[in-house]
Parts: C-alpha cells; structure tokens; sequence
C-alpha cells in the first residue's frame, strides 16, 4: 500500500522537474526536447494507468497521499486516486504523449530558447492538469488550476509577434484568472462553512454537507465556483476566449483547448456534484448555461470559417453539453463524453494542424481536393469528422446515443415534459449542426476540385500524422467494440459517479428506439443544414445569437482604464496646492469627524479668559499681527523678517510661562534659522508673487483657518484639565536632571543626555543635509559649466 | 542586551568612514558591503534569538524605560530588521553596476547607510517622539538619495516630496506633543499599558489624538489620500536604490501603523482608528490599481502598485478591529509586508535592467525582452504574477490569508475590492510583460552586460518562490509576532520590567559638581510647566 502511495506525487510533480530541466537544458537540446515531453507524459500514462489496474484488482482500494503544507491554514497536500481522477489523468498525459510526438514534427526550426520554453511550459502544464486531476484538497487543486492558466498564457502566446496571438493570450488569461479568483472566493466560503477543504471529506460525509447546505454561504460559494468553472470551461457568456486563443500552435491547442484544460472546468463541476447537488440552483443554472452554450457554440461553428475556429467553437458546444449532463444530475456519462469528445476533437485538431503545416492557411475557403494530396490524413479526418457527425459504429454516435437515452429518461426532465421536450429540441438541433460542420469540414478540405493553396503540399512526415491515427484507432475501436458489454463496465467504471449505470451500447435495444430515433432526426436535420448551407450561412451573417461578447469585455476594460486615466489626470495633476489641500482637508476632516463621533464638546473644557495674564495676551495679539505679516508681504526680505519675529514672540510667551530654559534654547534656534534664511535669501530668485483669483485665495484661507483652528482644539482639548495627564515625566526628568545628570538646565540635559540618541539623530540629519547642499552645489555648478 | 544598537552604529559608522573615503571607489564598495554583510548576519542572529528567548531590550545611557529612550527588539521589529537588511545588501551589490561616477563623487554610498540607518532606527525604536527622529533620518537620506546627481527635474520632484513630507513632520512633533499632555509618556510599553486603563471622553480624546499620527502614518504608507508623493518621486529615485526605497519606505508606514495602532492604542474606542484603516484601505488599494492601469513608464506602473499592494497591508492592520480574526490579520499583514518588501524591490530591480537592456523606461518602446534577455523575463514573470497574487507564489498565500480573515469577520465589501484590485494587478502586470517581453525585439543597447545585475535579483525573486511553496515557517513566524504584537504584555515586561526584575545595569554616577553648567546662571527654579 505504501508503494502506492508515493506514486501520486511521483506523477504529479515529475513533470514539473523535467520542465525546470527542460528550461536549462532547452537552448541545448532545441527541438530535441520534444522526447522530454513524451518521456514525461509516458511515465505519467505508465503511473496512472497502473494505479488504475492496481485499483480494480485489489478491491478498489483507492491510494490517498498526505502532506502537511500549510497545516496553519488547514491546506494540505493531499492527493487522492479515485477512478474518475485517475481516468482524467490518463486522458491527460495520453493526450500529452500524442501532443509531444506531434510537437516533434510540427514546431519549427526557430530560435532555440524558445522551442525550449515552449516544452517547460507545456511539461508544467501538464503536471499542474494532472494535479488538477488528482488532488484532494481545493486549494492544492485551485493552485494548480492556476497554473494551467499561467502556462496556457505562455503557450497561447508563442507567436508574440503578432498582435493577434498576444490579444489571445492576454484574454485568456484574463477570464480565466477572473474566474480563478471567484473560485478561490468560493473555496474559502466552504472553508468557512464546513471546517475543511478535504474534497473527499466533503463529498462523503453527510454531516459536512448538512453543514454546507444550512450555511448561509451555501449559495455564494455555490455561484463563486461556478463562476469559475464556467470560464475555464468558456461557457456562454464567458466563451469567447477560447476562439480567440486558436492563435496558438495547434499542438498547443489541441491538447489545452481540446483535449485536457478546458475540460477542468467541468472535471471540477464533476467534483463538486456530490458537495454541491443539493442547492435548488444545481439543476437549473448548469441546464441553462448549459444548454444555451451547447447551441451557441454548434451554431457558431457552422458560421465560421476558420478551420481551428470551427473545432474551437464545436468544443464549447460539447463542454456546454457536459455541464448540462451534470446539472441533469446525470454524472454516470460524463467519462463517457469526455472521452468521446478528446479522441475525435484532438485527432480533427491534429489533422488541421497537418493542413495548415502544408497548405499555410487554415480559411475553409481557400482549401479543397486535399483527398489527392494526402490520402493519409483524409481517413484520418474522415474517421474522426463521422465520429464528430456521430454516425455508427463511431465512438461519437453511442455518446449521443447515451445522450438521449439520459435525456428521455432523466428524473429531473421527467416532471417537467415541457422542459424535456425543449432540452429535447435543442439538444437534436444543436447535434444536427455539428453534425453539418462536420461534413463541411470533409467536405471543404478534402473533396471538391484542388484549390490553389494545395498545389504543391507534401505529405506530413511521421511525427505528425501518427498521432491523430492513434485517436483516429481509438475512435473506431471504442465504437465498434461497444457492442460488447465490456466498454459499457468501462466506462461506468471510470465515472465520477460511483454505481453508474450508463447503458452503452452500439446496437440500440428494440424496446427502446426513442434515442435512435432521435440520432436518425440529427442526421437528418444536419444533412439539411449542410445541404442548404449557402442559405444558413446567409441566415447566419443576418442574425447574431449573441452580442459578441469580446467587444463586451474590450468595452469594459477600455472603460475602466479610461476611468483610471480620469483620476490620475485629476488627481496625480502635479500640482503642490491641491496636494496640500487636500492632505490637511482630510486631515481636518478625520480629526472633526473623530471629534464628533466621541462626543467631545467644548462643555468639559473650563475656559476663562481670566486666568490669562494680560501679558500672554498681548503677546498673541502681536503674533496674530505678525503672522499675517508673512502671508501678505511683498518682498522675500519682509516675509523673513516677520517669520523672525513670529519665532521670537513664540520665544516670549515661555517668559510668561516662566520656563527660561525652553526659552534660551527657543532663542538659538530662532537666531540660527534666522541666519540661515537671511543666507539663503541671497541666493534666491526673485519673489514671483502667484496670481491667484479671490475664490481661490479665499478657498486657501478657509483651508489654513481649518487646519488652525483643528489644532487650537486639539490642543485645548489635551491642556486642559479633565484631560491632561498630571502624572507625566517632567517631575522625574527635573529631579534627575540635577541628581542624576547633573545639570540644572533640565532642557540641555534633555537634549545632551536622557534623549541623546534623539539629538545624535538630529545632527545627523544636519550633516547629510550639509552634504547634499555641497553635491547640489557643485552639480550646479558644474552642469553651468 | 546592548547589542541592539549595532543596527543603527554600524549604518552610522559605515556613513562616516565611506563618507572620508570619497574618491576612492572600489573602497568604498568593499567597506559598504562588508557592513551590510556583516550586519545582516547579525540581524537574522538577533531575529532566531529573540524568537526563541523573547524581547530583548536596550536603554541609552542606562535611563531606564520610560524615562530614557530604549530600543526594543521583538519579533516584528527583527523580522523587519532582517528584510532591511537583506533588501539593502542586495541592493547595495546591484548598484555596483549602476553607479555613476557623478553619483559616487557626490556621496551616493553615505547617503545609502544614512537611509539602512533611518529605516533600521524606526524599526528599533520603543519611543514615539525617537521613532520622529528616526523618520527623519531616513527622509533626509531619501532626499538626499534623490539628489545625489540630480538633473533639475529630479530637484524639482525631489523639492515637492521634501514639502510633502515637511507636512507629515510637522503633524508627527504636533501628535507626539498632544499625546504626551494627554497621556503623559512617549515609551511605547508605557503607553500600551497606560492608555489601556484609560477610559471614557479622554480615551475618545486620545483616539481623536490618534489621528494626528494616523495622519502621518498614512502619508508615509501612501495610504488614500495621501499618496500624493510616491508616484512622481520613485521614478527619479537611481535604479538600484528605488528597489530598497519601494520595498522598505513604505513599509516603515505599515511597520509603524502595526506598532502604534494595534500595539500601542488599546484605549476604549481605538477601535474607530482601525475602522478607519480598513475604510481607506479599500480606496487606496482600488485606486493604486487602477493608476498604475494607465500608465507606460515601467518605473511609474510598479510605483503604483506600490499604493495598491499598500491597501492590502492596511486592510491587514483594519481587518484587525474585529478580534475574532485579529490574530490571522495581522499574521497575514506581517506576511504580507515580507512578500511584498521581497517582490517589490526584486520588481524595481529587474525593471532597472529592463531599462537598461533596451534603453527606455517606456513599455511601449521596449520589446523583444524575451528573447533579448530570458533570464530577465524569467524573473520578471515569477516576480509579477507574484505579485498580482497568483499560485503557488508568496503572493497568492498571503492574499488568501487576508481574504479569507476578511470572509470569516463578515467584511465582504473589503474582500470583494481586493479581489478586483488583483485581478487588475495581473492585467497591469501582463500588460507590461505583453509590450516589454513580447513583441518584436527593439533596438537593443549593445555590449551591456546585466549579469551582475541579476545575481542580488535573483535572490529576492528565488525567496518568493521559497516562501510560496514552503510557507509554514513563516506563516507561524508571522503568527508568533502578531500574536506578541496583539498582545503587549511580553513587551511591557521587556521594556519597563516587571516587579521582580532588577534594575537596569548602569546606574548613572551622581556629578558632585553641578556648578561646572555653564547655563546655571541663566536657569531659573524647576517649574511645574515644562514641556
């Protein structure tokens, strides 16, 4: 058991070695790092595949890895091999093998560095999806999740030369890390709720669940993470990043955009199902958004003639038809149609791949007769594209077979015949359009007369046309071999639900012919589609399903940075004036409003003018005179010289405060300022007196006024009695100052010796003052020079 | 312990002896660095020690506590020391490379001990009115730093941030003055233990007090409003130094709005003070954003990130006004300021090379750094997603710690804005990667080699990895020093002694000659209204 064990982080985190080894090796090894990639995924395939056999032989014991990461935030590392996991695991580093041979002969001779960085990232992308796949702990599996859409960014944006590739990526990222942060949102909300964030823990234990599902948080944990399932899932409205991101190599997205990352969305809802199925939201926002992604994205795909657009757009549909599956609570099919919908996605995006490899354009328009050039990957195309079309004996038509046998049957459609039928409805028409780009694309590509573009293309080499015929094989194989029960346990084996019982089959039972009967619909409607598709297509150009939703999101951000560009035009304006006034106005303001809010009134302050001495109040008198003196003095000289004798009347009121010491102190400190404005008075330019208007100067007044009578209350309020605190230091520093220090100016001693660190920091201050004058000086003087 | 005051001797020393050694270059890096090496071993040697044996103490010239100044080195204060100190080193080796001889000739290397010593004091200091002193230290050598060199718009940017900053000053001495005529003591321990008995309209009056310092702390911290003076002052800070100055400057604002408002007050009502926080925290992180969102200087972007990531540690100290998630908040604060002061400083440092490999300071004309320079783009892609919060860096930790202290106190508002605030960080940062790291190569500075440049980076930027995937030790670092922050018992008994102790060593010798003061004359009778 022990073995067992340490085999999950073995294949979790040994891609992400050989990524950091591919990226320092990478500029050596160039193109050849291609074997790293298939090295790794293979090991992974290996470790998976042999848990899984391992699993059902010994009693379906499932191998759990524990770690203490954060134990302080309750995150551990805990990762978890149970049978749907596993079978995503496999799909994922299966795919990434084919990814990494196809890779081999696709990307170009360039720049080494880069080949180099595009394998690191594809490696670390592939760990990161299998610890998607296999963790057991939310946020070890939001971490990952995370770094899927971190190295999706990297690799959608291989060709960052072009303006389009690094549109793509950034918008990929940007939805998805929206989406990412709500999930982490929603994380925490079940955190809160329940205690742990142990996956299996909250699927198994009735007690949590109850818990989650009486907690006020249920239902926003409930949306956050939806939220963020939808958009790695690129559910409507959160779709359009995904056509947008076909600007990647096509290996890149065949195996992100295909096969493996955008279906951890909806490996997460799969998870989720157990925790989550109680809400009475379950059902209905997974059957609206899914339904309505399933159409949109097969009546897109008709409309487009990017080759990769159109694969791009089919996927979204199929992703919508699984979120719709699992909000039908109908679990026991999910690794069904996720393993139908990676084999003949990733070989048809291969295979478009080659095309474009050889003819250098992907519009369906320019294409055609390719069937000449490269027979090969015709069958390729035209095994996966029926399996697409869901035709028998192909994997594609006992999917949907099972489809709408889930769909006739379900418990939740069965109450509600009217909804039945409309899911009924759309689901056919949906299919019937996929059904219609899926001829359109044999069609386009492959028969009709040679176009210009494939004159001269040369058949793929090895490396590429190998790998969508091991998918191309797989899609056959499974087809053909349901017609044994042994595919059915398969697949209801690898389920996300424990006793599925999805019935799998290739020859329809004669008791029920509901779904074939369906199927023949499908076909039929989408032979129509396909056969009047001049008119569709018109149909399609005159009537938008959708607003598009890239010029929504452009629009936003545009928004916002013009609202950012507002504030800081305003507010950053460079301005010294608004800069001080609004420094003191929120100070004035967050003093009055503490003021008011603890009921501080001028009530508890016994003031009297008369204990005043007469003398103080001349004093103040003379400081008031003075100090307007400086504020409307014409000349620099004037100004300094009434600021002298506002420090020297200060000085005085000590005298009437009989506190010599502070005085004479007071006293140097005026003089030496004094001196030093005098001095640098002579080197000032002349005083340019600012031409303000009278509002704008009565606006500074009322400001200064502000500012001084907010701290005439403070002050007012900390000297008087109810509110001084009598039992202070000075008493002691007076006593010491004579006993201790030795001095009997208890101010010096102060200065010299209780607070001498106060002082030696003074100073020092005085002396890099001294000597950035000196640089400024000599820098003037020299930049004169 | 009397080793405490090596963190501001050694700095000052340094000062001197650079400053006698001007002209000689290659002396004055080797004294610089050797200090800086030697005393960042000792700080991260005080930091274990003081983790494991408690609060060490210090009194100049052996007046005891709340009657002289005392230095104080507790968890918070040596975790701070030592990111001070690592952060100075490797800032100190990357400016070898971008030094110029104008800058050396004019006192660059001085000016840099005089800023280690300014922030190394503030974080020592136990006393209010000595913690000013210490901020002036640091903001003279800030302004000189701005100077040293200097073209007359840098003078010009550098005489708006002395005005601001005079601002600050001013309130600063006004606040330690009410505060000492209220309270009656400056010494921290002192005042943690005295306000805490304090109750009624003269606590109201002290939190309204309070908010004189706010003030000051949240100009220091570029909190909203009064984050006026960071954006246009750090693009005129020299290359290399405006790593330390982003990471650190700043920060000594948080340091002091932990200290002083969850240390310090704990009066009736302070909580109003951290409910103030914790509303412009919001703005500030909001705001931040979103100017950085508009601008193409690279200098200038990461400048603004600098306010906004400031939000999240200000949302930290607010979060902390409920005292269910106290505790985790400011943990989550402290790790936050050790992330940030890290990635912060390590993102300055690659965009100095990014400037200096292509020659620009603006995004737009940069271009082709990806394949220009890797290493550099490695860097800087660990270091923003980092910094916008993404796993498994230390960004994305202690944004989740903060977030989830937010949603468990119930402050949903708060959690939502900082999510948004994240989310607009990645865009911002992948802006810059997109211009400046894609696109087609620019021109390209030829024969500059930035390996040197990369080494001190490279160090910052492999810590947040560090600490993103093995986060526990300091998670629970973090945890321990709140926990000695929120509750200042330890601290009061470090400082003032408690009962049993016995007194401070050194007993002043009584002078039999007083007479010898020449001012004895001038000087009246003691009287009762001194200060």
């Amino acid at each position: 058991m022990s073995d067992l064990e340490h085999v999950l982080p073995a294949i979790v985190f040994l891609p992400f070695v050989v990524a950091i080894f591919t990226l320092l090796v990478g500029r050596l090894i160039g193109r050849q790092a291609g074997w790293l990639m298939v090295l790794s995924s293979v090991t992974a395939f290996a470790g998976s595949l042999w848990l899984f056999i391992h699993q059902q032989v010994h009693d379906r014991v499932v191998p759990v890895f524990t770690f203490a990461w954060l134990p302080d935030l309750n995150i551990h590392l805990n990762l978890r091999a149970d049978p749907f996991g596993l079978f995503f695991a496999m799909l994922i580093a299966g795919i990434g093998v084919l990814v990494g041979i196809y890779s081999l002969g696709y990307i170009p001779r360039l720049a080494t560095g880069r080949i180099g960085r595009y394998y690191a990232a594809l490696i670390g992308f592939m760990g990161s999806m299998l610890g998607i796949a296999l963790a057991d702990d939310l946020f070890l599996l939001f971490v990952f999740w995370e770094v899927t859409s971190i190295t999706s960014f990297l690799l959608i944006g291989f060709w960052y030369e072009q303006d389009k590739a690094r549109k793509g990526a950034l918008t990929a990222l940007q939805i998805t890390a929206l989406g990412g942060l709500a999930m982490m949102a929603g994380f925490v909300l079940v955190g809160e709720a329940t205690g742990t964030y142990q996956i299996s823990m909250l699927a198994s234990q009735e007690v949590l669940r109850q818990q989650l599902a009486d907690s006020p948080l249920f239902m926003p944990a409930l949306l956050l993470v939806f939220v963020g399932a939808f958009t790695k899932s690129a559910q409507v409205p959160f779709h359009f990043w995904l056509p947008n991101a076909m600007v990647a190599p096509t290996p890149v997205s065949t195996y992100l955009h295909a096969a493996t990352m955008v279906k951890a969305g909806v490996f997460l809802i799969g998870r989720m199902l157990p925790i989550f199925n109680q809400s009475a939201c379950w059902s209905p926002i997974l059957i609206t958004v899914g339904l309505l992604t399933f159409f949109v994205g097969a009546y897109q795909a008709f409309r487009e003639n990017d080759l990769k657009g159109m694969l791009a757009r089919t996927t979204i549909s199929t992703l919508g038809l699984v979120m719709m599956i699992y909000g039908l609570n109908a679990a026991s099919q999910d690794a069904l149609q996720i393993f139908n919908h990676a084999a003949y996605k990733g070989a048809l995006f291969l295979v478009v791949g080659i095309v474009e490899h050889a003819t250098h354009t992907r519009d369906i328009r320019n294409l055609g007769g390719l069937r000449k050039k490269m027979p090969t990957v015709f069958v390729l195309c035209l095994l996966s594209g029926l399996s697409m079309a869901g035709l028998p004996p192909f994997f594609g038509f006992i999917a949907k077979e099972a489809l709408y046998a889930e769909l006739l049957h379900n418990v939740f459609l069965h109450n509600r015949p009217f909804l039945q039928w409309f899911v009924i409805g759309t689901c056919v028409l949906a299919n019937a359009f996929i059904f219609a780009v899926s001829f359109r694309l044999i069609f386009g590509v492959f028969l009709g007369p040679l176009s210009d573009k494939a004159q001269d293309v040369h058949p793929p080499c090895a490396f590429l046309w190998i790998p969508p015929a091991i998918l191309a094989v797989v899609t056959v194989a499974v087809g053909i071999s349901s017609a044994w029960p042994s595919t059915q346990n398969l697949m209801n084996m690898l389920s996300s639900e424990v006793h599925a019982e999805v019935h799998v089959s290739l020859f329809p039972s004669v008791d029920h012919l509901g779904p074939l009967i369906l199927s023949c619909c499908t076909i039929g409607i989408g032979i129509l589609i396909f056969k009047a598709r001049g008119v569709v297509g018109q149909a399609q150009r005159q009537f938008d399903l959708l607003p598009a939703m890239q010029t929504v999101w452009d629009g936003f951000l545009n928004g916002v940075t013009w609202f950012a560009e507002c504030f800081v035009h305003h507010w950053q304006n460079g301005s010294m004036r608004w800069y001080f006034s609004a420094i003191l106005l929120f100070f004035v303001g967050l003093s009055i409003l503490a003021i008011s809010y603890f009921r501080l009134s001028f009530d508890l302050v016994p003031i009297s003018l008369s204990q005043m001495p007469w003398s103080g109040l001349s004093l103040c008198v003379l400081l008031v005179i003075t100090v307007v003196t400086v504020v409307v003095a014409q000349t620099r000289l004037g100004a300094a010289i009434a600021l002298t004798a506002t420090g020297f009347l200060v000085a005085l009121i000590f005298v009437v405060y009989r506190s010599p010491d502070i005085l004479l102190t007071q006293i140097l400190i005026e003089s030496v300022s004094t001196i030093f404005i005098l001095l640098i008075l002579f080197y000032m330019p002349s005083f340019k007196k600012d031409r303000l208007r009278p509002a704008q100067k009565m606006l500074n007044l009322g400001i200064s006024c502000a500012v001084g009578v907010t701290m005439f209350i403070f002050v007012l309020f900390a000297t008087s009695l109810p509110f001084r605190e009598t039992e202070n230091l000075a008493g002691e520093y007076l006593s010491r100052a004579f006993h201790g220090a030795g001095g009997q100016n208890a101010v010096n001693v102060i200065i010299v010796d209780f607070r001498a660190v106060d002082t030696m920091g003074e100073i020092t201050v005085l002396v890099v003052v001294g000597l950035c004058i000196f640089g400024l000086l000599r820098t003037r003087r020299r930049m004169q020079l | 312990m009397n080793l405490l005051v090596l963190p501001i001797l050694v700095p000052l020393f340094t000062a001197l002896l650079v400053a006698l050694l001007n002209g000689r270059g290659m002396l004055q890096k080797v004294v610089s660095l050797g200090s800086c090496l030697w005393l960042t071993g000792f700080v991260f040697w005080l930091l274990l020690h003081v983790d494991k044996s408690g609060i060490e103490s210090m009194c100049f010239g052996g007046w005891e506590a709340p009657f002289g100044i005392v230095f104080v080195a507790d968890r918070l204060a040596c975790i701070m020391l030592c990111l001070s100190m690592l952060v100075g080193t490797v800032v100190l080796v990357y400016t070898f490379w971008t030094v110029t001889d104008i800058q050396q000739k004019y006192f660059f290397y001085p000016l840099f001990q005089i800023v280690l010593l300014g922030v190394n004091w503030s974080f020592l200091s136990g006393d209010l009115f000595n913690l000013f002193v210490a901020y002036e230290v640091m903001l003279v050598g800030s302004y000189g730093m701005m100077m040293v060199g200097a073209n007359r718009g840098q003078v010009l940017q550098t005489m708006k941030y002395i005005a601001i900053n005079t601002i600050g000053s001013t309130l600063f001495v006004v606040g330690c003055g009410l505060l000492y005529a209220t309270v009656g003591t400056l010494n921290f321990a002192d005042l943690a233990q005295k306000t805490a008995t304090l109750s009624g309209s003269r606590a109201g009056l002290v939190t309204a007090i309070s908010m004189v310092l706010l003030v000051v702390f949240a100009m220091k911290t570029a909190t909203f409003p009064l984050f006026f003076w960071l954006p246009d002052s750090y693009p005129v800070v020299p290359a290399g130094v405006s790593g330390y100055f982003a990471g650190l400057l700043t920060k000594v604002g948080v340091y002091s709005l932990l200290r002083v408002f969850i240390m310090v007050f704990r009066q009736d009502g302070h909580v109003f003070s951290i409910n103030v926080l914790l509303v412009l925290s919001g703005f500030t992180m909001l705001l931040g954003v979103l100017g950085a969102m508009c601008q193409w200087d690279i200098r200038r972007i990461l400048s603004w990130h600098i306010i906004s990531q400031v939000g999240y540690m200000v949302m930290g100290v607010g979060l902390a006004a409920n005292p269910m998630i106290a505790e985790v908040a400011i943990a989550g604060t402290i790790f936050y300021i050790v992330h940030h002061i890290i990635v912060k400083s390590s993102l300055f440092l690659i965009g100095g090379i990014a400037e200096r490999v292509s020659g620009t300071q603006e995004i737009r004309k940069m271009g082709g750094l990806l394949d220009m320079a890797p290493g550099v783009a490695l860097l800087f892609i660990v270091a923003s997603l980092s910094l916008a919060g993404m796993p498994p860096f230390s960004g994305f930790l202690c944004k989740l710690v903060l977030i989830r202290a937010g949603l468990t106190g119930g402050n949903y508002l708060i959690v939502f804005v900082a999510l948004v605030t994240g989310f607009l960080t990645l865009y911002s940062m992948t802006k810059i990667w997109s211009y400046a790291f894609w696109r087609n190569q620019c021109h390209k500075v030829v024969g500059f080699n930035y390996r040197g440049m990369m080494a001190p980076t490279a160090i910052l930027v492999v810590m947040t990895i560090l600490m993103g995937l093995y986060a526990q030790p300091f998670l629970s670092l973090g945890q321990r020093a709140a926990r000695s922050v929120l509750d200042p018992q330890g601290y009061i008994a470090a400082v003032l002694g408690s009962g049993d102790e016995e007194p401070v060593a050194d007993t002043p010798l009584e002078v039999s000659e007083p007479s010898r003061d020449p001012m004895r004359l001038v000087c009246g009778q003691p009287k009762e209204h001194r200060r």
